[in-house]
């Protein structure tokens, strides 16, 4: 009973890192139709970004952590003007490559840049349990799971009362409609891409005391994509949902069949979802015309 | 099939290319024999990417995964079950082909999004259980494969080349083979348009999960090749970048064409060989070219060469403009596979849709004699189109019947209403863009050609006989609309009326029972009406085709229809003889508003 509650905290401390990444995911999703492939890469990047400032440079934690995530911000609105932009009236598969092909960019930019070697993220909080009803937590996993569901509440508010966000939605729903009203798709997009970008810095930077800091650690990102589809990518709190469902699962399992396989049980429940319910376990079936 | 001259020139490049490879181990050293050996074994991985992704426009990340069950299959077969080589690689390529086919499955209902990502993870997952898999594969340091054995010969590096090369000699062939058939005509329907390639008979399922088996099964040998080539297998060698390469060779040569992956695959592994970079950089310059490449080169180098370089196919003919042609095949050609029993060919009882909480048709009953042309007329709106949809099978009825010839057709698919005998134009135009004029009515034909797989890619006797059969007929079909001359043309280069005519055509090919036809003289001027008028009376007298027809057009349905059925906001508000309709006050106020107003 220990071991599961143990299990379960971790899995929710994993899970909130999902739901930040997921988020950016659904976040480009709902306005281009396009899954970024790169968006753990962005994580990545984002992780790099704040070691850089905060070990290298000696910069103040806080600091570090803005400095990642505007930078970061600022790069993907780059990608979006450069990369993406001229694909806007491509293929949805193309669009999709073009985010393959800027993850492999980014990850292989990163080891030329930096070497392949492994870093640790100095450890801002205590990574000492204490206990809270018999169960075991860290101050440094508590403070990310608030830190995530904090931002996550902001970028909901966000979207759902700004002028800005609700101009996202409206440009995913019908862009040249959105057009028509005023509203300028390409400052919305790039706008898009940015928050996005932000997004998974973020949670790059949160998860980077976690785990060791490689080039390759964006393959991570990719979970927060799938606890989105999970969830059901048409509903954002359900996305979220999936994103913490996904982490429990994925710690339940990695304890009780075998640590190794975390990953391939992701993938084994995503599509084991998807042929039973492509909508999402949270998601409303969209009602179809041919 | 009649190859051209220009079909000509490509066959004894293609020859000679091949020859000149398997020769090459009489004037290389070792070094780049070994290359030209890999760039063979990766063109074979790319042939299975430009299949899945070019032809019927599924994206496929994964495939270094197959190649990895190809791999390690033939591996694990030679050196644990003392299994002859020969025998290992197809044996590993069956099984990639079968991992492909299950892959697929997901493709059917969803979209690019979720086949990305599906296909993405198994690529993944396949490395990490290979690493993982200490006991049989050795984990993360790979398993050493023996050379292999010929006759009771060790084959030298040298010497296995030429079978390389044998192989990707058969696999093009059957490729080729496959993809100038009914076959490779549905992948790109498919690709073109998944809508209109159901409206035409093709099974989605069926086909997207034949793509990514066939791409698997290029990709497990190109894998098995591979083991036999480096006598070496680890995770590495089939990790995401390799994925992400193939899928760069692809688009580098042309993703759509056979060429093109020998092309690609042949320069992407020649040109990182001579730069010898570290593997980072290879890395870093594959995405590099490969954004470039989607952004300014999306066609690729065969692509680049026949915009610039390959005239536009002439016209046939050089007479302009729709006409009526004598013809004589016809009538033979679209014979009905045996006459109806019933007076009431169609029969539509009680129908009803809901959209998301919009009635978009209530209780629609209608009745339609053999060789008989109804009309549908109602303001926008009224569910005319939706009426098609649930006829054709597109969308499913909430409530009511739709009876075929005496048969319930209610819950079938809508390809198989296409087999049964209902064919469609779509009101805003669904040609297979890319294809020839020709190639769309062919795949009209769809249900009729009966050909399997394997007979295609074996170009048997009688598959060639009936390809050849319906290239006639579908000839006879464009020359009955008047656009023979067009047939070489991409669909989407003729003008919109022509392109309404093709739909017809292409709809004929079926040789259906029943034909709907979308609102066909939507766009047209009046010589053009006028050309229709004439070919749907055609259609209906001289091949006894029933019509269900949609119109704005009042000329056309007042000329043509026996009688005509009103629709308004999804309800039936009239139905009777043109004249009757014409005067029936509810109708005119239906479309011009209440007098009294």
């Amino acid at each position: 009973m220990e071991l599961l509650s143990q299990v379960l905290i971790s899995g929710i401390t994993l899970g909130s890192l999902y739901a930040l990444v997921g988020l950016g995911f659904v976040v480009i999703y709902r306005a281009t139709k396009v899954v970024n492939f790169a968006q753990g890469e962005m994580m990545m990047l984002g992780a790099m970004l704040a070691l850089y400032f905060y070990s290298d440079l000696q910069f103040p934690y806080f600091l570090a952590f803005m400095l990642a995530v505007v930078l970061s911000g600022v790069f993907g609105a780059g990608l979006e003007r450069f990369a993406y932009r001229p694909l806007l009236n491509a293929p949805v598969v193309t669009l999709i490559l073009a985010t393959v092909a800027v993850g492999q960019m980014i990850r292989a930019g990163v080891r030329i840049l930096r070497g392949s070697e492994v870093s640790r993220f100095p450890s801002i909080l205590s990574a000492d349990p204490f206990l809270i009803g018999g169960v075991a937590v860290t101050p440094l996993s508590l403070s990310i799971i608030a830190i995530a569901i904090l931002l996550v509440c902001v970028f909901m508010l966000f979207f759902r009362k700004t002028k800005l966000g609700k101009g996202m939605e409206a440009t995913s729903e019908n862009r040249e409609a959105a057009l028509l009203v005023g509203i300028s798709v390409n400052q919305t997009f790039s706008l898009v891409w940015a928050t996005s970008s932000g997004l998974a810095a973020a949670a790059g930077v949160l998860l980077a005391p976690l785990i060791i800091i490689t080039p390759e650690m964006g393959s991570i990102g990719i979970k927060g994509f799938i606890g989105a589809i999970l969830g059901g990518f048409n509903n954002i709190p359900g996305a979220i949902a999936g994103c913490f469902l996904l982490g429990i699962i994925e710690n339940l399992g990695g304890v009780y069949i075998a640590s190794s396989m975390k990953d391939v049980i992701s993938f084994v429940v995503l599509v084991l979802v998807l042929t039973v319910k492509p909508q999402g376990i949270f998601g409303a079936a969209e009602g179809k015309r041919a | 099939m009649r190859p051209s001259p220009r079909r000509h020139v490509m066959r004894g490049t293609m020859v000679l290319v091949f020859a000149a490879c398997a020769s090459a181990p009489l004037f290389l050293s070792n070094y780049p024999l070994f290359v030209l050996s890999l760039a063979i074994v990766n063109t074979i991985a790319v042939l299975g990417v430009n299949l899945v992704m070019g032809h019927a426009g599924q994206i496929s990340l994964g495939q270094a995964g197959f190649s990895a069950i190809g791999a390690y299959a033939t591996a694990l077969l030679v050196v644990n079950l003392d299994v002859s080589y020969w025998l290992a690689v197809p044996l590993g390529a069956l099984l990639a082909a079968v991992s492909g086919y299950i892959l697929g499955l997901p493709a059917l209902r969803l979209g690019p999004l979720y086949v990305s990502m599906v296909t993405f993870g198994f690529g993944l997952i396949v490395v990490i259980i290979v690493q993982n898999w200490y006991e049989l594969a050795n984990g993360p340091n790979g398993m050493v494969v023996p050379s292999p054995v010929f006759f009771g010969r060790e084959l030298f590096p040298r010497e296995f080349h030429v079978a390389i090369v044998a192989v990707a000699a058969v696999l093009f062939l059957l490729a080729r083979n496959i993809v100038d058939s009914k076959h490779g005509r549905a992948f790109i329907a498919i690709r073109e348009s998944e809508l209109a390639a159901r409206g035409m008979g093709v099974n989605l399922a069926h086909y997207k999960t034949t793509a990514f088996a066939l791409g698997a099964f290029a990709a497990g040998i190109s894998g098995g090749l591979f083991a036999g080539l480096a006598q070496f297998v680890n995770p590495d060698a089939f990790v995401f970048p390799v994925s992400i390469l193939y899928v760069t060779m692809g688009i580098l040569g042309g993703i759509n064409t056979l060429v093109g992956a020998a092309i690609g695959g042949a320069m992407l592994t020649a040109l990182p060989e001579l730069l010898r970079g570290a593997a980072e950089y290879k890395d870093f310059l594959t995405g590099f070219l490969l954004l470039l490449l989607l952004i300014f080169l999306p066609n690729g180098i065969v692509g680049f060469i026949r915009e610039r370089f390959v005239p536009p196919p002439a016209k046939v003919d050089s007479s302009d403009g729709p006409r009526v042609v004598a013809h004589t095949v016809l009538p033979t050609t679209l014979q009905r596979r045996g006459r109806w029993e019933n007076n009431a060919l169609l029969k539509v009882e009680n129908l009803g849709v809901s959209f998301g909480g919009l009635r978009a048709l209530q209780n629609v009953s209608l009745a339609l004699g053999s060789d008989e042309i109804l009309s549908v007329i109602g303001p926008n709106g009224a569910g005319k189109t939706t009426l098609f949809n649930l006829i054709s099978g597109l969308n499913r009825p909430d409530t009511g019947r739709i009876v075929l010839d005496g048969a319930d057709i209610t819950g079938t698919s809508a390809h198989s209403r296409a087999r049964l005998g209902i064919a469609r134009t779509f009101q805003n135009l669904d040609l297979f863009g890319e294809m020839s004029v020709l190639d769309n009515v062919r795949v009209g034909a769809h249900t009729r050609l009966r050909s399997s797989l394997l007979q295609a890619a074996l170009r048997t006797g009688s598959e060639r006989a009936e390809e050849a059969r319906y290239r006639d007929v579908a000839m006879d079909l464009l020359q009955f609309v008047g656009l023979g001359p067009y047939a070489n043309q991409k669909a989407s280069s003729l003008a919109f009326g022509h392109q309404r005519l093709l739909e017809i055509a292409r709809a004929l090919a079926s040789a259906p029972k029943l034909l709907l036809l979308d609102e066909p003289a939507a766009g047209l001027n009046s010589s053009e009406l006028d050309f229709l008028m004439e070919l749907i009376r055609r259609i209906r007298e001289e091949f006894g085709i029933s019509v269900l027809l949609i119109g704005h057009t009042m000329r056309l349905v007042m000329a043509l229809s026996n009688r005509v059925i009103v629709l308004d906001h999804g309800v039936q508000l009239a139905e009777g003889p043109p004249a009757e309709i014409q005067k029936n006050p509810r109708v005119i106020e239906a479309y011009l508003g209440a007098d009294d107003a």
